[in-house]
């Protein structure tokens, strides 16, 4: 059969890296494919050439056998090929048909045919399956059909050829199912797709074929049903990774972090937290499961005090000690580091330099400052020894920090917390965004922390991180924690219904009484 | 080699700011030449105006005319820096002024405790007064730029409704405070211009305040505000008091300049002395053109002083309205704003890549 897309000795060099190097990749229509690779492998790149994003320094693009050159997107649509990004590019105000027909309005004398344009994306959604009210606000829609309204705005397009950027990272498992279900509807449709994703296990449910990339060269063309995940990641690392990390068994009774009939209201006075009630004990990591926006950031603000404590009602309690109206310097004295979600607008200061950025939650120890001026030698050794120990990429200390990597940046907030050797240590999300390599050393020094005999709490939307981590998971859904499942019960069929609001058995009494 | 790097870095620094000023000249260059006027001799009596004169007699007078501007400058600068957009540089010194004239003319003390006296009250009141804005900020979200912006005019209109009637020198006939007694008036150093000692405090302020930002803790809090508020929060750190110290001190700056100005140059209040120079809107101007840099608005507040005192200059000996300075001015302000836009546009599109 031919190629629906064919890639010839494509480079690209931006100043410094070699980011796409010599790569040919050829994708035969109705196949998926899945492309795979750290952050800066040059996924991404590749996929910006195909889009007519980026013009390629060399080489060529075959499209069904013929020579393409793409100066925008607008040449690549032409040709058939649809984007979903990982970030939409909707309009939130207006509504799902709107959004669709957008740029393609069918149109009479300059007015759009509003009614055309509605029947065909009935039709359109129901040829592919893709449930949607079509008059819906598409800012009112969850993510998992907000990414349905892009699928189909690529279709009504006819598109024939789809990439997919991260396309699962904003999903819950239920929505993963479904679209893995529409993947292959569109594939036996004779679409061609492909998609860029980290996450491994994706990658062999749904693909037929794996091209893996790194720095820039293609290591590895590989049949899904002849390989293994380790297969894959030693091509995408370039060594052998480990998946099941050794933990040790602690059984310790002295609680930690004890949250006891929590309840937490919003400024209009919503109810966001409903009777929270949980416990973390010393050398146990408790991660807590849900689709993003359940509550669980509301709940890590409450507990590290960077909410209103006027809308806390309701009992927080670190190693015997209330914290409800403490500061967060006094809960930080106390035992606690955080490593944020976001760590772009809340973990760092991009402008400011790596080191400025290590030492800010040091900023009171003699050997950084003294009587109020700061000791430059003391603050480099410090930061130098953090970078060091924590296998931060970086030249300089004195480097601003938004020239490092995301993996990079993200290890700068978990060294900087993680030194505290805090009691409890919340981490939200902590390796999202960055590449296998450094989620590696990032699980290994949260179990670490776990074999001090500290208390880990992690939230988490990636469901296998909280399951080959935690020793017991927590489910919340809508403020609340509806279910609560132990290490090795763990299945992730059952956490993935609790996420979706689903209450396997018994009631959710016996869940309130640990 | 670290030599060569932070030479570099100076001069990226100093790139836009000085682009901005030559093409400032080159566009009034154009528009005089549109409107009839030869550029040449023109510049020439700008610069005359500037820089020349009788024993560089403009040259003294461009450095009176720049301490004002180079003190609200950093006054602006330190909130800026911070994170913190206090624009109410104007209504603070004025009520500095005012509030030290007062003291000054109706304190039954001697000089000395007079001096302190007025000094601590202007600078007191001129902080409070900032504090209003950040008080606003922190409990209902006001943006500091509106409410400094606003609260320019109460304290304007305050201090001369002062000026006007319960303070009112009444023997003169003209809306004024008193003289302050001459005990209190700031000696002038250089013979027959307007140059006083109190202009000497301004570079030791602002190297201070450099020192200040570049060692210190309270600095390197400073520092980290400006670039992510919440990254300091969630550090520990108390912004909301942070706030209210980095309003009270950028306040309390432009209050000592307002007493600069009475003690130094007209040794009474009178409505208009501080507000018709625009001192305070070109002390912003200044500060954005350093980047919020200390050291940085001792040459842009010199220069737009030059420019202004220029223009003066220009306008009496060539005809060319001295609108054309600000036309300048303008031009210059866009340019380092288009500069610094692109920059920040350069740094985000080289991180989605």
């Amino acid at each position: 059969m031919q190629n629906a897309i064919e890639l010839k000795n494509i480079c690209k060099s931006f100043p410094g890296v070699k980011a796409n190097d010599n790569i040919s990749l050829a994708v035969k229509r109705g196949e998926i494919r899945a492309l795979v690779g750290e952050n800066g492998a040059g996924k991404t790149t590749l996929m910006n050439i195909l889009y007519g994003l980026l013009q390629p320094d060399s080489g060529t693009i075959e499209i069904n056998g013929e020579k393409c050159e793409f100066y925008s997107p607008m040449d690549a649509i032409k040709s058939g090929l649809g984007m979903v990004h990982q970030h939409f590019m909707l309009f939130s105000e207006l509504s799902v048909v709107e959004n669709i027909i957008y740029g393609m309005e069918p149109q009479n004398s300059g007015f759009i045919r509003k009614k055309q344009a509605r029947n065909e994306v009935i039709e359109l959604a129901k040829e592919y399956n893709l449930e949607v009210d079509p008059d819906a606000k598409v800012g009112n829609l969850p993510v998992g059909v907000q990414q349905r309204v892009e699928i189909l705005k690529a279709l009504y397009r006819k598109a024939q050829i789809l990439i997919f950027d991260e396309p699962t990272a904003v999903l819950t498992p239920n929505e993963q199912i479904g679209f893995f279900e529409m993947l292959r509807k569109l594939a036996a449709n004779e679409k061609t797709i492909i998609f860029i994703t980290h996450k491994l296990n994706e990658v062999m449910q749904i693909s037929h074929t794996i091209s893996v990339m790194r720095l820039g060269k293609i290591t590895a063309e590989l049949k899904t049903a002849e390989t293994n995940t380790q297969e894959i990641s030693r091509s995408m690392v370039g060594r052998d990774v480990l998946f099941d990390l050794e933990r040790k068994e602690i059984n310790s009774d002295n609680v930690v972090l004890s949250v006891e009939n929590l309840n937490v209201f919003d400024k209009n006075n919503i109810h966001i937290l409903k009777d929270i009630n949980f416990r973390v004990c010393e050398g146990e990591i408790v991660g807590i499961a849900g689709v993003a926006g359940n509550g669980q950031d509301e709940l890590i603000r409450a507990i590290v005090g960077l909410s209103d404590a006027n809308y806390i009602f309701g009992k927080i309690e670190l190693i015997g000690s209330q914290l409800n109206h403490d500061s967060i310097k006094e809960r930080r004295s106390k035992g606690l580091s955080y490593i944020p979600e976001d760590r772009n607008s809340v973990g760092l200061a991009l402008q400011a330099t790596v080191a400025e950025n290590l030492v800010l939650g040091n900023i009171d120890d003699p050997e950084i400052t003294r009587k109020g001026m700061l000791i430059k030698e003391g603050i480099r050794k410090f930061s130098e020894s953090l970078r060091d120990q924590y296998l931060i990429k970086t030249n300089n200390i004195d480097e601003e920090a938004a020239n490092l990597s995301g993996g990079n940046l993200q290890k700068v907030v978990v060294a900087r917390e993680m030194n505290h050797q805090s009691k409890l240590l919340i981490a939200e999300q902590p390796t999202r965004g960055v590449d296998i390599g450094a989620i590696e050393h990032i699980h290994t020094q949260l179990l670490d922390h776990r074999s001090k005999n500290n208390a880990v709490l992690l939230v988490s939307t990636e469901l296998s991180e909280i399951i080959s981590l935690s020793d017991r998971i927590l489910v919340m859904f809508e403020g609340q924690i509806i279910g609560e499942s132990a290490h090795d019960e763990a299945i992730e069929e059952s956490i993935g219904l609790m996420m979706a609001g689903v209450i396997p058995q018994g009631d959710r009494s016996n869940v309130n009484e640990n | 080699m670290k030599i060569r790097k932070s030479f570099r870095n100076l001069t990226s620094s100093f790139k836009a700011p000085v682009i901005a000023v030559i093409g400032g000249l080159l566009i009034g260059g154009i528009i005089m030449l549109i409107s009839g006027f030869e550029p040449f001799s023109s510049y020439r009596a700008l610069f005359d105006g500037a820089f020349g004169g009788k024993n560089s007699a403009n040259l003294v007078g461009t450095l009176v005319r720049s301490a004002p501007i180079i003190g609200l400058a950093l006054a602006a600068s330190i909130s800026f820096k911070a994170g913190f957009f206090n624009i109410g540089g104007e209504g603070q010194m004025v009520l500095g002024a005012i509030t030290a004239a007062i003291i000054a003319i109706y304190a039954p003390f001697s000089a000395p405790i007079t001096a302190v006296l007025a000094v601590l009250g202007a600078i007191t009141v001129s902080g409070c007064y900032a504090l209003i804005g950040a008080w606003l900020d922190i409990r209902f979200s006001i943006p500091l730029f509106i409410s400094t912006l606003l609260l320019n005019y109460p304290a304007n209109y305050f201090a001369t409704y002062l000026a006007n009637h319960p303070f009112r020198d009444l023997t003169t006939g003209e809306v004024q405070t008193q003289r302050i007694p001459a005990a209190l008036q700031i000696p002038k150093i250089i013979p027959k211009t307007q140059f006083h000692a109190g202009i000497l405090i301004i570079p030791i302020l602002v190297f201070l305040a450099a020192y200040i930002f570049k060692y210190t803790k309270i600095g390197y809090k400073l520092r980290m505000c400006g670039y992510n508020k919440n990254f300091l929060t969630y550090g520990g750190v108390n912004t909301v008091k942070l706030e209210y110290g980095t309003l009270f001190i950028s306040g309390a700056l432009a209050g000592l300049i307002g007493v600069l100005e009475v003690f130094g140059m007209r040794y009474r209040y009178l409505p208009g002395m501080l507000t018709t120079p625009l001192y305070a809107w070109t002390a912003v101007t200044a500060a954005i053109l350093a980047n919020s840099n200390p050291i940085g608005v001792l040459f842009s507040g010199f220069l737009l002083a030059a420019i202004q005192n220029g223009g003066y200059g220009m306008e009496r000996t060539s005809e060319v309205p001295r609108e054309i300075s600000r036309v300048i001015q303008a031009v210059i302000i866009m340019i380092v704003c288009a500069a610094t836009g692109l920059k920040r546009k350069n740094v985000s599109s080289r991180k989605e890549g």
